[in-house]
């Protein structure tokens, strides 16, 4: 019986861990358990023939792994892909054994959230698809989307390139 | 979790030997119900697996053999005569060893309900006890003592010019007090006549056992005469009557020796020979090492270091990675007939079952191809031979109506050709119905009506492959599974491998799949296309040239080159992967890079920005998130440490 309390008083507790980033001035996070590696982006190998988001296919010590645009995925505004010219990383996930990586920005920092701390987004401003985002944080100075990545990779895929 | 797991996969890779043992067996035992080789190896087989599931504490299992091992203890001594019933069961009970050795492997438990079966098997063993005294009444005055092959050649070595190999029955007087001591004292005269290769009861255990019938049997070697070791025996006293005759050895044949030999395959298959058991994804992780290694050792290539050195050392380390490659490339193959093994069972059962005389002949199962292939090609291989006899083999009677011997034929053959494994279906049935298939692709809307006008009988055939065609309307419980053509053609596709089809009505259709010997590392030529370097695989290239624009013919609208007599229609690569949006830009140089590749009979023109130069690549998957990209059919890294992709040739022409 005892470990049973004990397990309740750390499920109420809740925190997670986010991995916070900048894409197009917004700050976006996603569950620090999803979130592999951090590297720096070496040469993206352009793949034709497959959807606009995918910027293209790196080497990560062997393994070819695909580069996904968070910018295009996520539909924003193009205008805002240049700036940060050295600060853009690729944060590689692991989701359904499969590495992706994301092309983001700039990486800020791991925060602790806890899930009442996250909030229910009734619209975004900047046309998000709503259902690529779990929840909104507005408790530390700014404010953080959190990616739901499930949806965003893997709900049906989108146009081809050149198409 | 117990000590038994480590012995789990070693208990379950046995399993499947054993198996696969006894279902090659029983198959030789229905064609040949006699030969007392195959009852020992088929006992033997079962008799090991029950010991191992007894250690591993199956008791289902170890039941379920040793009812099995009992049955065919009584096959082997006559008591039960093989017929297409005790076939039967026994290919059913080995069903059942798969079923639970399948169970216990998914989920640990053996739970499988196999009284029904059991019951089975007890009635064919009671009945067969009941049976016994009948027949136990003229063996043993007919028969003697039966040699076994094994025994038979260790007299032939042993055995002296002028010896003589004599069966002795002795028979002791009913009212002999002292039986075993005088059976001792049979045995020891007749140790000291020549040399007792067998008898009955053994030796040992005449202080055991109640002597039958008060008769002793012995086979002797010996350089006495029959009539000096009659006289030598009946001194002893409480002998009723000897009986001597001289036994022939079967004479050593080419058949005989054959015989023997396979069996000893047999039995050498159950010995620990100087080999060991690896788990294959130590070896698909080793051919990744080998890959890296590969990989680094290209790109130390790129550096191009000026120094005396460097330049020594790097043949050396090019030899050491290539017969390293080569090595792990030898140890990873292994002969098709690991594949093969399961389909006469196969197709026995289906041909039974459809009621349809098959002759299935197997060619090449030494013919030897990577593991991994082998793997995945068991499934479409399983679906081309059961539609040959579903689809393919008529029933007797309508083959004798076309004129045809009334027991089809299936062929299954591999051998090598050059760098591929060429494996071939061949079956002299119906043969497939184009006019069928066509209407299929037309209601399916695979095809236009227009475009199947433009269309030769070859191609026709092809449309075998799309989705959704199947020429058979309802779905029988043999192609029931949800397999169509069009996986067939995919996985051996995702095998890189090609598969074609020829057919003739009422001549059979013949299925041919050819096969990279390896899949893990190739030969490619490097191109430039767009700034991007790209990998085209040896093996899909026929030769490369340079052409000039005056060069380029027009055939209906679209560009051509004559090449020897050949038109070859030429394709921009740039086109096909959509890089860039002004095509035909190559008509503005002076010369234009060209790749002649083949896709079977086809051949094509792949126009590309700058030919570069040949290189060992390692296929990678490109991810599975990005599947099926069109014209791509993996990635590779090349000197820099960059990702280049390889183009699906076949996909392009």
């Amino acid at each position: 019986m005892y470990n049973k309390d004990k397990k309740e008083k750390i499920n109420n507790v809740n925190d997670k861990q986010y991995l916070t980033f900048k894409i197009a001035n917004e700050n976006y996070g996603l569950e620090l358990t999803q979130a592999k590696e951090i590297i720096k982006p070496p040469k993206v190998t352009n793949v034709p023939n497959t959807e606009e988001s995918i910027q293209g296919v790196i080497n990560l010590r062997g393994q070819v792994i695909p580069v996904i645009d968070m910018i295009t995925k996520l539909g924003l505004n193009e205008k805002e892909k240049e700036g940060y010219k050295n600060e853009k990383r690729i944060v590689v996930i692991n989701i359904k054994e499969i590495l992706i990586g994301l092309y983001v920005d700039n990486v800020k920092e791991v925060v602790k959230l806890s899930d009442n701390e996250i909030e229910d987004v009734q619209e975004t401003k900047k046309g998000i698809r709503q259902e690529y985002i779990k929840g909104v944080s507005t408790t530390s100075d700014s404010l953080i989307i959190i990616i739901d990545l499930d949806n965003l990779l893997f709900s049906n895929k989108q146009k081809k390139k050149g198409a | 979790m117990s000590d038994n797991d480590q012995y789990l996969d070693m208990f379950f890779a046995e399993a499947r030997d054993y198996i696969q043992m006894l279902n090659d067996n029983i198959l030789q035992l229905e064609e040949n119900p006699e030969n007392k080789e195959v009852i020992n190896s088929l006992f033997r087989a079962a008799h090991s697996l029950k010991g191992m599931s007894a250690t591993m504490g199956f008791n289902t299992l170890t039941e379920l053999t040793h009812k099995l091992e009992n049955m065919m203890d009584k096959i082997r001594n006559g008591e039960i005569v093989v017929d297409t019933e005790i076939i039967d069961l026994l290919f059913a009970g080995i069903d059942h060893i798969e079923n639970i050795v399948a169970q216990i492997k998914e989920n640990g438990n053996e739970d499988i309900d196999i009284d029904g079966f059991l019951k089975q098997l007890e009635k064919q063993i009671s009945v067969a006890k009941n049976r016994k005294p009948e027949e136990k009444e003229e063996k043993p005055a007919e028969l003697g003592l039966e040699l076994s092959s094994e025994e038979i050649e260790n007299i032939r070595e042993n055995k002296k010019e002028l010896d003589t190999v004599y069966q002795i029955k002795v028979l002791l007087a009913d009212e002999t007090e002292f039986k075993q001591a005088r059976a001792s004292m049979i045995f020891k005269s007749a140790s000291e006549l020549g040399y007792i290769v067998k008898s009955e009861p053994k030796k040992e255990e005449i202080a055991e056992v109640e002597l039958e019938n008060n008769k002793i049997k012995i086979i002797l070697v010996s350089s006495q005469t029959e009539e000096d070791i009659q006289a030598e025996i009946m001194n002893i006293t409480d002998i009723k009557e000897v009986k001597i005759e001289e036994i022939k050895l079967p004479e050593k044949e080419e058949g005989d020796k054959k015989d023997s030999g396979e069996s000893k395959n047999m039995t050498n298959s159950f010995e620990v020979s100087s080999t060991v058991r690896v788990d294959i994804n130590k070896l698909d992780k080793l051919m990744n090492m080998i890959g890296e290694l590969l990989i680094n050792k290209t790109r130390l290539q790129a550096l191009n270091i000026k120094s005396d050195g460097f330049k020594e050392v790097l043949p050396q380390l090019d030899r050491v990675t290539m017969d390293l490659h080569h090595t792990v490339m030898q140890i990873r193959m292994e002969p098709v007939g690991v594949m093969f093994n399961r389909f006469p069972r196969m197709i026995r059962d289906l041909a039974k079952e459809e009621g349809k005389e098959i002759d299935f002949i197997m060619k090449g199962k030494e013919t030897e191809l990577d593991r991994s292939i082998i793997d995945e090609l068991g499934d479409p291989m399983t679906h081309l031979l059961r539609n040959a006899v579903d689809h393919g083999i008529e029933k007797p009677a309508e083959r004798e109506e076309k004129g045809k011997d009334s027991e089809g034929t299936i062929n299954l053959s591999a051998y090598q050709k050059g760098s591929e494994i060429i494996i071939e279906v061949k079956d002299d049935g119906s043969g497939i119905n184009i006019d069928k298939v066509v209407q299929k692709a037309l209601t399916k809307e695979v095809v236009s009506k227009n475009e199947i006008e433009e269309m030769d009988r070859h191609e026709k055939l092809q449309l075998l492959f799309e989705p959704g065609i199947s020429t058979k309307e309802e779905v029988s419980d043999v192609s029931g599974r949800g397999v169509g053509m069009d996986v067939v053609k995919r996985t051996i596709a995702s095998l890189d491998g090609e598969i074609f089809i020829e057919s003739k009505a009422d001549k059979g259709t013949k299925f041919r799949i050819s096969l990279p010997l390896t899949l893990a590392i190739q030969e490619a030529l490097m191109v430039k296309i767009n700034d991007e370097i790209f990998a085209i695989p040896l093996n899909a290239i026929s030769e490369t040239l340079k052409i000039k624009t005056e060069e380029i013919k027009q055939v209906k609208g679209s560009d051509v080159i004559v090449l020897r007599e050949k038109t070859i229609p030429l394709i921009d690569s740039r086109e096909s992967l959509n890089l860039d949006i002004d095509y035909g830009q190559y008509k503005d140089k002076k010369e234009i890079p060209i790749v002649i590749v083949k896709s079977g009979a086809k051949e094509i023109g792949l126009i590309v920005d700058e030919l570069l130069y040949q290189q060992e690549i390692v296929i990678k998957s490109l991810s599975n998130y990005l599947n099926n990209v069109p014209n791509i059919s993996g990635a590779t890294i090349i000197g820099d440490g960059e990702v280049a992709l390889i183009l699906d040739v076949r996909d392009i022409a």
